[in-house]
């Protein structure tokens, strides 16, 4: 067998069973050898959309995605998937062919220095010099990209790599380590503080859905009693609509889930990092609160906030270890639950044209339990965290992290593939499905039944408000009112499409993006004047929320 | 604040530049850099001066020691302990 041929032996011994990516010279051999795999492959149309879409089944499956791409531009058309997987923590092995050895460093055709581009956004890389060490660097790289804190590995394989015969064979996967826990100390520094705290806040981030922690969670929350609030990557690690659930914090938070935190006297951070979105100005953010950082990571402690106690390691068996408080926290709850509700969104917009945030609302409403979210960079991507219903935050993909314009229509090629039985809706805007638009060709290839919401705007509506808000309503290269007929272009690729105009339509509309079997694109047009409400400014601290005037 | 790291590293391809490259992604001035490869066990040991104006050294010497080629970093020239219980400069 040749160097190709163990690599991809080797990827089906890791039980990988779907490959996104693209071929091209220097990767060619690989491609050869998938001719005789059992491994499916999926033909993106630009290699974006394969790292995206990897990284999309990743989340959705929490299994590690794979994706690749050949030298040279295949290889830097990668950087910007691998670049959001890292932001966002998720288990990816992108291969990339290399030209051959003796080429390298001498500026070859195809040739670039993707182990070197990529160092800054991957959790580790490798550069195949040698047939022999593939078993090895395969093996490796699969236990680094979902082992702690998950992110990207990438492997560069030369050609002359792959081609060179071996009798190498695949490494088996060994045990799983077992889950490194806190110390006892640590933990009862914890329960000391829980014991003394009055309003006591659990601050939810991504880490519990990347942790496989959702249910150990939902557990302590609900013994705890604790008001939760959640990071945009969190919603629904407690549902939406749980009577504990006080909101999404930070930048485009609820109030009552901004002044929770602010009024907290200890803020118990559950696999969250403090991101300046949803901090807002740091030394404002949690004034009062002493701070308990639970992580897998322990680079993250005091990165941003000091931690009063620090629990590194397994989210779920530190959660079960961690004893509910015991305090009376219905006073605070009932605090916080009121605030709930005396901010609660209306949906009565005046006018007859389509209000985005009802619509995504009534979709969530429509839509079965098995529904699956992924969202696109923008207004819309800050509505659906707000108005959506999300009952687990493996359900609402969102490049959160990275705010990858353009993550949505691969993320959710992605989530269908691997989850072949769920309803996969993805929700876009104007100017983020032109960033993939090429992605259409992948979904009809394949007949994938994703159901495409595209709200459109004719603007880059995110930029527009901030521009209207903070730079003096200069508008500056955000109307995008030569877009392309949508409806026309979906159907191009051989994608039903429909347009919606107003709002007597919205509901035949989602019943029609619901129902339609396969593949569908409804084009609404919204207001380009719409805002994003609550916000607060940029820089200030989330005490100071704007509100829609 | 200048501060002395002393790192043993396996020697891997690109090991010398994503230690470099973190420290200066991370918000660190390197002043001095060593790097010795020379010895009988063949091992990589490098020794960095760095300095920065607000950012936490011992978080700097955790995000090294996640990285996958580096077996131990020592922090010289301090007296902190990254996980002693710490005041909350907001209390």
């Amino acid at each position: 067998m040749n160097g190709a041929q163990l690599i991809v032996a080797a990827l089906e011994e890791e039980g990988v069973e779907v490959v996104f990516g693209y071929p091209g010279g220097a990767i060619m051999p690989v491609y050869d050898a998938l001719h005789d795999s059992g491994l499916r492959h999926i033909l993106s149309r630009h290699e974006q959309g394969s790292a995206l879409a990897a990284d999309g089944y990743a989340r959705a499956t929490g299994r590690t995605g794979v994706c690749m791409a050949t030298s040279g531009p295949g290889g830097t058309n990668l950087v910007t998937g691998i670049a959001n997987a890292y932001a966002d923590s998720v288990p990816m092995v992108a291969i990339t062919g290399q030209v051959a050895t003796p080429l390298m460093g001498t500026d070859s055709f195809q040739e670039v220095d993707i182990f070197g581009i990529t160092m800054p956004v991957v959790k580790h890389s490798f550069l195949l010099r040698d047939v022999a060490d593939i078993p090895r660097v395969i093996r490796e790289a699969f236990r680094i990209a979902s082992e702690g804190r998950p992110g990207p590995v990438l492997i560069d394989l030369p050609k002359d790599v792959a081609v060179a015969e071996t009798d190498a064979h695949p490494l088996l996967a060994g045990p799983q380590p077992a889950p490194k826990l806190p110390d006892a100390a640590a933990i009862s520094r914890a329960a000391e503080l829980l014991r003394n705290a009055e309003r006591p806040v659990l601050y939810a981030g991504g880490g519990i859905a990347i942790a496989g922690a959702v249910d150990a969670f939902r557990r302590y929350a609900e013994t705890s009693g604790i008001p939760v609030v959640a990071t945009l990557k969190a919603l629904g690690a407690l549902p939406t609509r749980h009577e504990q659930f006080i909101g999404m914090l930070g930048m485009h938070g609820t109030r009552a889930a901004n002044n929770a935190v602010q009024n907290a006297d200890l803020l118990v951070c559950v696999g969250a990092r403090f991101d300046d979105r949803a901090t807002g100005r740091l030394d404002g953010f949690a004034p009062l609160a002493k701070v308990i950082h639970m992580d897998a990571d322990p680079a993250e402690v005091s990165k941003l906030r000091v931690a009063d106690v620090a629990l590194l390691g397994d989210l779920s068996g530190t959660l079960e270890r961690l004893p509910a408080a015991e305090i009376d926290v219905d006073p605070w709850m009932a605090q916080c639950e009121r605030e709930r509700e005396e901010c609660r969104p209306r949906y009565d917009a005046p006018g007859e044209g389509v209000y985005a945030p009802a619509m995504l609302r009534e979709l969530t409403e429509a839509a079965g339990d098995d529904l699956v979210l992924a969202c696109d960079v923008g207004q819309h991507q800050m509505w659906v965290a707000q108005h959506c219903h999300i009952d687990r935050p493996d359900r609402h993909l969102t490049s959160g992290g990275l705010g990858t314009m353009g993550f949505g229509m691969p993320a959710a090629i992605g989530a269908q593939l691997g989850n072949p039985d769920k309803q996969v809706v993805c929700i876009t805007g104007d100017g983020s499905i032109m960033m993939n638009v090429q992605e259409l060709a992948t979904i009809n290839r394949y007949r994938l039944p994703i159901k495409i919401l595209l709200l459109d705007n004719s603007c880059l509506g995110m930029v527009r408000q901030w521009q209207d808000l903070f730079f003096d309503g200069r508008r500056s290269e955000v109307e995008l009112d030569d877009n392309p007929d949508f409806v026309r272009v979906a159907e191009s690729f051989g994608i039903p499409a429909f347009c919606v105009e107003r709002r007597d339509e919205v509901p035949a509309a989602i019943d029609r993006l619901l129902n339609t079997e396969g593949p569908v694109l409804a084009h609404v047009r919204i207001d380009p004047q719409a805002n994003v409400w609550p916000l607060v400014p940029p820089g200030k601290s989330n005490s100071t929320m704007m509100e829609e005037a | 604040m200048k501060h002395t790291l002393k790192l043993s590293v396996q020697p891997a391809e690109g090991a010398i530049l994503r230690i470099i490259g973190l420290v200066e992604r991370r918000g660190f001035n390197l002043v001095r850099i060593d790097a010795d490869r020379s010895g009988a066990d063949e091992q990589l040991y490098m020794e960095l001066d760095v300095v920065s104006p607000s950012r936490s050294i011992d978080v700097l010497k955790r995000q090294l020691e996640k990285l996958y080629d580096v077996i131990n970093v020592l922090l010289l020239n301090t007296n902190s302990d990254q996980f002693e219980i710490k005041e909350s400069k907001a209390c």
